[in-house]
């Protein structure tokens, strides 16, 4: 369609939306360096990020808020759930949700958080569960390895 | 065709969003890195109102946005013709959002009250009537519609050359009706404006 056969009432809308809901500070940015920090000759599955919630585990101040944050891909879920530790450190529990039927033995994994100060693994347990006690708070990203020949599985970056 | 053919040349504003965006793409598989970076400051604009009309929470759009280029870099080489960027970008950004949307099943709670509250009373002085229509007055008109024709006049707002076969499927319509809806919304819309003595 050409813009000028465009209704008018349209460009309104498209202004009011531009207004009410902008394009969040920051956002361009973090794409630029999530495709900058992307390695492309490695094969993942995308998780998306489906939900991303505060949670206040006292009633003092914001330093007790605990995020929750929940990714998926085809086949898997990832819980996180990261708690302030000391000032600019978190500490991050997660759990891993296939959502395929468990037939035979899954294949091991290893989480590894991907951050701007380098990069920490843990393994992921029986039960899906793996822990970063201790890691920095920022721009963080999080990819399941696999030792097997599964699909390996990797978030977006996220801010914790 | 080169960049200074078309510089020259009258365009809207919107017209020029698809025109630059396949420029760059056309630069960046020539080969030139920092296209990439100004295709992303072009398009990442229309790809957030797209996935937020399919109403994905803040975070979760925000995810979907760097989703959508990430799946770019690894599979741009699909898209031959740079013309179709703009299309390819809006097609996988609406089904990144469509999944994340019907995996999350926790009830959505409303922004409508967070967004209003955002807006001014009035838009600065502009001519025609439309223009001058407060933004808040206006959101009140544009949230008495269904949320069919919410999402759908948001989607074609940022979009002038709709893929209708693709949202017909996420909205769960013939794909037929799609533009006869959309005529259909927009009338809702100004009747509405005018009913209220807006227009």
């Amino acid at each position: 369609m050409n813009a000028s056969e465009r209704d008018p009432l349209l460009d309104a809308v498209r202004r009011l939306y531009t207004e009410l809901d902008p394009v969040p500070e920051g956002l361009t940015e973090r794409v630029l360096v999530a495709l900058a920090v992307d390695d492309l000759d490695l094969e993942f599955e995308l998780l998306t990020m489906v939900h991303r919630s505060q949670q206040l585990a006292g009633v003092r101040n914001g330093d007790d808020q605990k995020l929750v944050l929940e990714f998926t891909a085809p086949g898997l879920t990832v819980m996180l759930r990261v708690s302030p530790v000391d000032g600019d450190l978190r500490r991050i529990d997660g759990w891993v949700t296939r959502t395929t039927d468990g037939k035979g033995e899954q294949p091991e994994l290893t989480a590894s958080l991907w951050q701007e100060a380098g990069t920490a693994t843990a393994p992921v347990g029986q039960h899906g569960r793996f822990e970063f006690a201790s890691v920095p708070a920022g721009l963080s990203r999080l990819d399941l390895v696999s030792t097997g020949d599964d699909p390996e599985f990797r978030t977006t970056l996220f801010e914790i | 065709m080169a960049a200074s053919d078309l510089e020259g040349r009258p365009e809207s504003a919107e017209t020029s969003v698809w025109v630059r965006a396949a420029r760059c793409f056309e630069r960046w598989q020539g080969g030139e890195a920092a296209a990439l970076d100004e295709l992303v400051r072009i398009m990442t604009p229309v790809l957030w109102h797209t996935i937020r009309a399919y109403g994905l929470a803040q975070a979760a759009a925000e995810d979907a946005v760097q989703n959508t280029w990430l799946a770019l870099v690894r599979n741009g080489h699909q898209v031959t013709e740079s013309a179709a960027i703009g299309g390819w970008l809006l097609t996988t950004a609406r089904r990144t959002a469509w999944r994340a949307k019907s995996s999350d099943t926790r009830a959505m709670p409303t922004e409508d009250a967070q967004l209003a509250a955002g807006l001014p009373a009035s838009a600065a002085a502009e001519t025609s009537a439309l223009e001058q229509l407060g933004g808040s007055v206006l959101w009140e008109h544009v949230r008495g519609l269904d949320e069919r024709c919410q999402r759908l006049i948001r989607i074609v707002a940022f979009d002038d050359r709709p893929d209708y076969s693709g949202i017909a499927k996420d909205l769960g319509m013939p794909i037929g009706s799609i533009g006869p809806t959309r005529r259909r919304c927009l009338d809702k819309l100004r009747n509405s404006l005018e009913k209220g003595g807006q227009l």
